[in-house]
């Protein structure tokens, strides 16, 4: 009997904490998801394996095979500069947290609201700015051939897939 | 440890309750804190059906008799195995277990959302929360597993001895799962009606739930079929019982899902469509629930009779009713984004397939509630048997399977008549020949079966063709060695090569029917010991029949002795007529199968004073090739639905000269590495 009390009452407790949980803590800002940009990149390079297997099967005009190719090639390139562009932000965010964490006065920069709501820790302006600077960064390595945009170490053009190593040595 | 059981299912009432108001009041207002909350009461309703579970698991463990359910469901006797299989043998058990996986599906929900749609969730949350209320509050009111009784007997009245075969660990398991799972698409469908966030981004959350969902009650329904043929001992595995369509309802709607939804995926086509199915979909588990559940249906599955139809039907009555209003409301913005193509083209035919499945659905729904109507109207107790759902289903069959044949050959869009000709000839050839042959060898007296044949060699030969175009194309134009090909194949390509592989099986598994049913035979009769009867060329004999105590139970069995038609002698098998406690008598079917045939012996009756036994003598061809294509089915589904590490690689454009595959003989354009 005692056994079920308990039992019963420990249940009763993991079900109130599940509930008021997300009351008590803090939530970070609504920031762009990698898990689903990255999902997005991948659900169309998967595409496109399809694409390949139907237009070599002949299952696919051959227009319509090169403007659904383009189409996903589009959408995986701009899944890719987001996913850039969320990393850079969420990188620079987390270097600015850590020097207004380093300079003590964090209390008074980012303010506490009312109905406990989580404060956002960097000022738009901020990862506007770390964004911007991330742009300028993969635009500086850009693709000789196509002009699309690439890391520093980046072995192949994600648009083109021309060889970048080899432009870059030869 | 019963009053766990009851406490856990109201907390898990409340909880689920609280997630129902949040989770309205969070899509309302858009606060993420309270969606959260919703979501947090959503896990701990999980958290405490699994408590309720496995008190249940517990109290049936442990034997605890004063436990009704327990009392009723199990006994002393009874193996570990069936004892937790005795979980879902009753109404309250089956209840149970379908809210408690449903929460889980739930819980693994919001883990796997916890980021990605936010937009969605309140809405999904919303859903889910009101189908596990529902349930719940069905087990609660109507059938708790944990009302004890004034007193304690001495042992139960144990399992049901025909829910005593393997089978009672898969067939109800898989089924509900099946149902279960549909509610997350169904979920998903009306979230995104509410929020007009129509695009397919809500088809792709839920792909690989609905795929799973779809084997699962595709397993349900032929585990089910496999376990009516080995242990009811009537000779076979469909009879068009009203509990077997409930479950086949659901299916066909789903399987029609599948196939839509590719269209809107590929070409933004079929959007309410979808919608429309999938809501179907889940309206007929609920609505199979309520035929089986309530009694108002007369089945082989004895259920029960229990107060909870109308509870049930007004569900499913509801849930139809929220998603067609939905839907009409939202209508301006589900337009297609794109044009059918011409009527040979790959669209046009996925269309004519769904067709298809809906007539079919349309079919078993009306032969099954046939008699209900008929009961309200006229008055009058009406029975639709097989004759009625096979005079229908042969043909929509049959029209099923050109289209299986046809539609993977069909381009996008439209169709050049040079790729019509190269595509079609394979297929057109390979099952022009096997009519020709079978008309040849066997005239027109089996027409429906060489019709068949013939159009399963079609599809077979599509799907080779399919298969071998994709392996010499990876061969080509990726340069992979004969394995490895295969390999990649399925693993690169799993949605493209697991369906053909499904269509293979489903052919067989036609086959197998066809030729059943088309040669099976039967004979009855008495036999004395040293007596024989023949059937399809087997003699049988009755050898001996003698008494025996196995285990638990006691039995008859009769040994029977097999030659063939040149008198081979092929050993012999056993037929018995067990009797478990509280005179629950069942006979156990004696068997030899073979790759061609089974032959299937049932002891109906005997007198072991006299040494004679009744008996009832099938031969059941094409068995094998039945359970043969069922493997097949789900190998195909599972290669499709498998969690896969995304992208390796993507193939760089080549330059394209020609039209077609050609072109790409030799071409091996650069492969390149994708950093995930």
């Amino acid at each position: 009997m005692i056994a079920v009390a308990i039992g019963s009452f420990l249940l009763l407790l993991v079900v109130a904490y599940l509930i008021a949980a997300p009351f008590l803590e803090r939530q970070g800002a609504g920031a762009v998801d990698l898990a689903e940009l990255s999902e997005d990149r991948d659900r169309g390079l998967s595409q496109i394996r399809d694409l390949d297997m139907e237009f070599e099967t002949g299952k696919l005009s051959e227009k319509e095979y090169l403007a659904q190719r383009a189409r996903r090639l589009a959408e995986i390139e701009a899944a890719e500069r987001a996913i850039a562009e969320a990393e850079a932000a969420a990188g620079a965010a987390a270097e600015l947290e850590e020097e207004l964490d380093a300079s003590e006065d964090l209390a008074e920069l980012t303010p506490v609201t009312t109905n406990g709501d989580a404060p956002a820790p960097v000022s738009d302006e901020d990862i506007e700015r770390a964004v911007a600077a991330r742009k300028r960064a993969l635009e500086a390595h850009g693709c000789p051939e196509c002009g699309a945009a690439a890391d520093e170490d980046d072995a192949f053009c994600r648009r083109c897939g021309a060889d970048l190593a080899a432009t870059k040595h030869g | 440890m019963a009053d766990l059981g009851n406490f856990a299912l109201l907390l898990a009432l409340v909880a689920s309750g609280y997630g129902l108001v949040m989770g309205f009041v969070g899509a309302r207002t858009g606060r993420e804190d309270v969606t959260r909350s919703a979501e947090g009461a959503l896990k701990g309703s999980m958290v405490a059906l699994t408590t309720a579970g496995l008190t249940l698991v517990y109290l049936l463990m442990t034997k605890d008799f004063r436990v009704e359910y327990v009392a009723e469901y199990t006994s002393r006797s009874l193996s570990v195995f069936y004892t937790i299989g005795a979980f879902w043998a009753g109404q309250a058990g089956s209840l149970l277990l379908w809210a408690w996986t449903l929460s889980i599906c739930t819980a693994l929900v919001i883990r796997q959302n916890r980021r990605k749609n936010r937009d969605l969730m309140p809405w999904v949350d919303v859903v889910l929360a009101a189908t596990i209320f529902f349930f719940t509050f069905l087990v609660l009111f109507h059938a708790t597993p944990f009302k004890e009784l004034p007193f304690t007997p001495t042992d139960g009245q144990g399992l049901n001895p025909l829910l005593q075969n393997y089978g009672q660990w898969i067939h109800p398991v898989t089924l509900y799962l099946g149902f279960v799972g549909f509610t997350i698409p169904f979920a998903f469908a009306i979230a995104a009606l509410i929020t007009g966030h129509l695009g397919d981004r809500w088809i792709r959350t839920v792909r690989k739930w609905t795929l799973w969902a779809w084997i699962l009650l595709t397993a349900g329904i032929l585990f089910g079929a496999r376990w009516a043929y080995v242990e009811l001992g009537w000779g076979g595995y469909w009879a068009w019982d009203p509990v077997e369509n409930a479950s086949l309802l659901p299916w066909l709607v789903a399987t029609a899902y599948l196939h839509s939804v590719v269209v809107q995926e590929k070409r933004g086509l079929m959007k309410v469509w979808n919608v429309g199915l999938i809501t179907a979909t889940f309206s007929l588990s609920i609505f199979g629930t309520f035929l089986t559940r309530s009694g108002v249906i007369s089945s082989v599955h004895a259920f029960a009779e229990s107060t909870m139809g109308p509870l049930l039907i007004g569900f499913t009555l509801l849930s139809i009713l929220v998603a067609t209003g939905l839907t009409v409301w939202r209508l301006p913005e589900l337009r297609s984004t794109g044009r059918f193509g011409s009527i040979l083209s790959r669209e046009s035919s996925f269309l004519l397939t769904n067709l298809i499945f809906v007539g079919m659905t349309i079919v078993v729904l009306w032969g099954t509630v046939y008699p209900l109507v008929a009961q309200a109207f006229r008055g009058i107790k009406a029975q639709v048997g097989p004759p009625f759902f096979q005079s229908l289903m042969v043909p929509l069959t049959i029209l099923l399977l050109i289209t299986v044949g046809v539609c993977p050959l069909l381009a996008w869009r439209h169709q050049s008549l040079k790729h019509l000709r190269r595509n079609f000839l394979v297929p057109v050839t390979a099952g022009s020949v096997t009519l020709g042959l079978l008309l040849l060898l066997t005239g027109f007296e089996h027409l429906g079966l060489v019709i068949v044949l013939s159009l399963s060699a079609l599809v077979m030969a599509t799907v080779v063709e399919e298969l071998w175009r994709g392996f010499h194309a990876r061969r080509t134009v990726h340069g992979e060695g004969r394995l490895r090909a295969i390999r990649n194949l399925f693993a690169l390509t799993p949605r493209r090569y697991g369906g053909p592989l499904v269509h293979a099986g489903v052919v067989v598994l036609l086959v197998g029917i066809a030729l059943n049913v088309t040669f099976k035979l039967e004979t009855k009769g008495t036999l004395a010991i040293g007596q024989s009867a023949t059937v399809g060329g087997y003699t049988v004999t009755l050898q001996s029949l003698l008494p025996e105590q196995e285990g638990s139970h006691f039995a008859v069995v009769g040994t029977f002795g097999v030659r063939d038609a040149e008198g081979n002698d092929l050993g012999t098998i056993r037929a018995e007529q067990a009797f478990f406690e509280n005179d629950q008598q069942v006979t156990e079917v004696g068997m030899r199968s073979t790759l061609a045939a089974d032959l299937y012996v049932v002891m109906n009756g005997y007198d072991t004073n006299q040494g004679i036994a009744n008996v009832d003598m099938f031969l059941e061809p094409g068995v094998f090739w039945l359970w043969l294509g069922m493997a097949i089915v789900m190998a195909g589904g599972v290669i499709a639905a498998w969690p896969r590490r995304a992208n390796m690689q993507v193939r760089e454009i080549p330059e394209v000269e020609e039209e077609g595959a050609d072109a790409f003989a030799g071409a091996g354009g650069p492969e390149r590495e994708v950093e995930p």
